[in-house]
């Protein structure tokens, strides 16, 4: 599959983003594992959708560097994106269009696009794609968008608060897609989350991202539970400090 | 033959998933709803049945093996291991007997007596007994 079967997924090193005389990214250090579904967490402003958003190429950094795939998103976002599939947090659709009309758009720009594919992951989230987009819940919503970023069959898969105002069926019908991708083939996962009882179930790994850069890494179990009887991952985000970057 | 095991998580309870995975493989054995030579559900399969990252499930079924509860033949799959009833039994009356303890021990810094907390242990078992008959667990 990949040119780049060793080492990290994703490699950052030193990542600085200011947004005016904002400092929202300070010396950010990543790296996720192949093959982990890592959740970054942290709290509301600390820099978590601007972190993706370089990753995708839709953001290019003042400082540092950044390797997705191997690749340079800044310089190389289009090679990057036909490589991933990505759920931002909200998706920007024609009014006219229906669910189906809005795959067959975004379908046209990924060369390793499948009717096939779409079609499962259709069935798999038990999604109508004959309603339009703009009569669709927030959850058909997020369904839609997780069917676009999986039916070109990427590498990875980066997700951008995907449970967030979600009832619990319908956050489980996205971890259930998100798992049975991971059954059928290798693949990573880097995913935003405030629902940490999600993140406890999806993820492996868990990077802490507070002050601006990446405050911890671990494995979500020692990291969330500081080995039994400790604080529990919700906890370690409340003790956070609050910091004063934009979203 | 191929064990149907039902797996549920709550990540929001005092043990961690991996740990709740565990537990419930043990009290099934214990229980003999899974019998030693039974297979197991592969790592992946599981994880989307119980909707948990497969690696935690990995981590559970490395705790089990270690125990002696689970036996992984290269190749072929994972299975409840020879010797595994006794372990489980052991396991789930250790399990159970601590929160038997930890209930008495309330109580009694609460000030009950005996018999009150007697009476609702019969209660209870009472209505355990009779979602029995009625068809429930």
């Amino acid at each position: 599959m990949s040119r780049n079967d060793e080492g990290p997924v994703v490699s950052v090193k030193g990542l600085g983003v200011r947004f005016g005389r904002q400092t929202v990214l300070d010396g950010l250090d990543l790296d996720v594992r192949r093959g982990s579904v890592t959740a970054l967490v942290g709290r509301n402003g600390a820099g978590k959708s601007t972190l993706l958003r370089v990753l995708v190429g839709a953001l290019v950094p003042q400082a540092g560097s950044a390797r997705v795939l191997g690749l340079d998103p800044a310089r190389e976002g289009p090679r990057v994106r036909a490589r991933i599939g990505y759920v931002p947090d909200h998706i920007d659709v024609p009014s006219w269009m229906r669910g189906r009309d809005w795959l067959a758009f975004v379908g046209r720009f990924y060369a390793t696009w499948s009717a096939a594919e779409e079609r499962r992951w259709i069935d798999v989230l038990e999604l109508d794609e004959r309603t339009k987009v703009a009569e669709m819940s927030k959850g058909a919503r997020t369904k839609l968008a997780l069917v676009a970023a999986l039916a070109h069959a990427p590498e990875m898969l980066l997700l951008d608060e995907p449970f967030s105002g979600l009832d619990v069926g319908v956050r489980h019908a996205i971890t259930t897609a998100v798992l049975t991708s991971l059954r059928d083939e290798a693949r990573t996962v880097l995913l935003v989350s405030h629902s940490i009882p999600d993140v406890e179930r999806l993820a492996d790994r868990v990077a802490i991202l507070a002050g601006s850069r990446i405050e911890r890494t671990g494995d979500i179990e020692v990291v969330g539970r500081a080995e039994r009887g400790g604080v529990d991952l919700e906890m370690t985000l409340l003790a956070l400090p609050a910091t004063g970057g934009s979203r | 033959m191929d064990a149907r095991l039902h797996i549920e998580i709550d990540p929001r309870a005092d043990l961690p998933p991996s740990e709740q995975l565990a537990q419930q493989v043990r009290f099934a054995v214990a229980s003999a709803e899974l019998r030693p030579g039974d297979r197991l559900p592969s790592v992946r399969v599981l994880a989307v049945e119980a909707l948990v990252n497969p690696n935690t499930v990995g981590k559970a079924w490395r705790d089990l093996e270690r125990e002696g509860v689970l036996e992984s033949r290269p190749g072929d799959g994972v299975f409840v291991a020879r010797g595994a009833l006794k372990v489980c039994v052991a396991a789930r009356d250790a399990v159970l007997r601590e929160r038997v303890e930890r209930l008495v021990s309330d109580a009694h810094s609460a000030g009950l007596s005996r018999g009150d907390v007697q009476t609702w242990v019969d209660a209870a078992w009472t209505r355990r007994s009779g979602w029995k008959r009625a068809g429930g667990l």
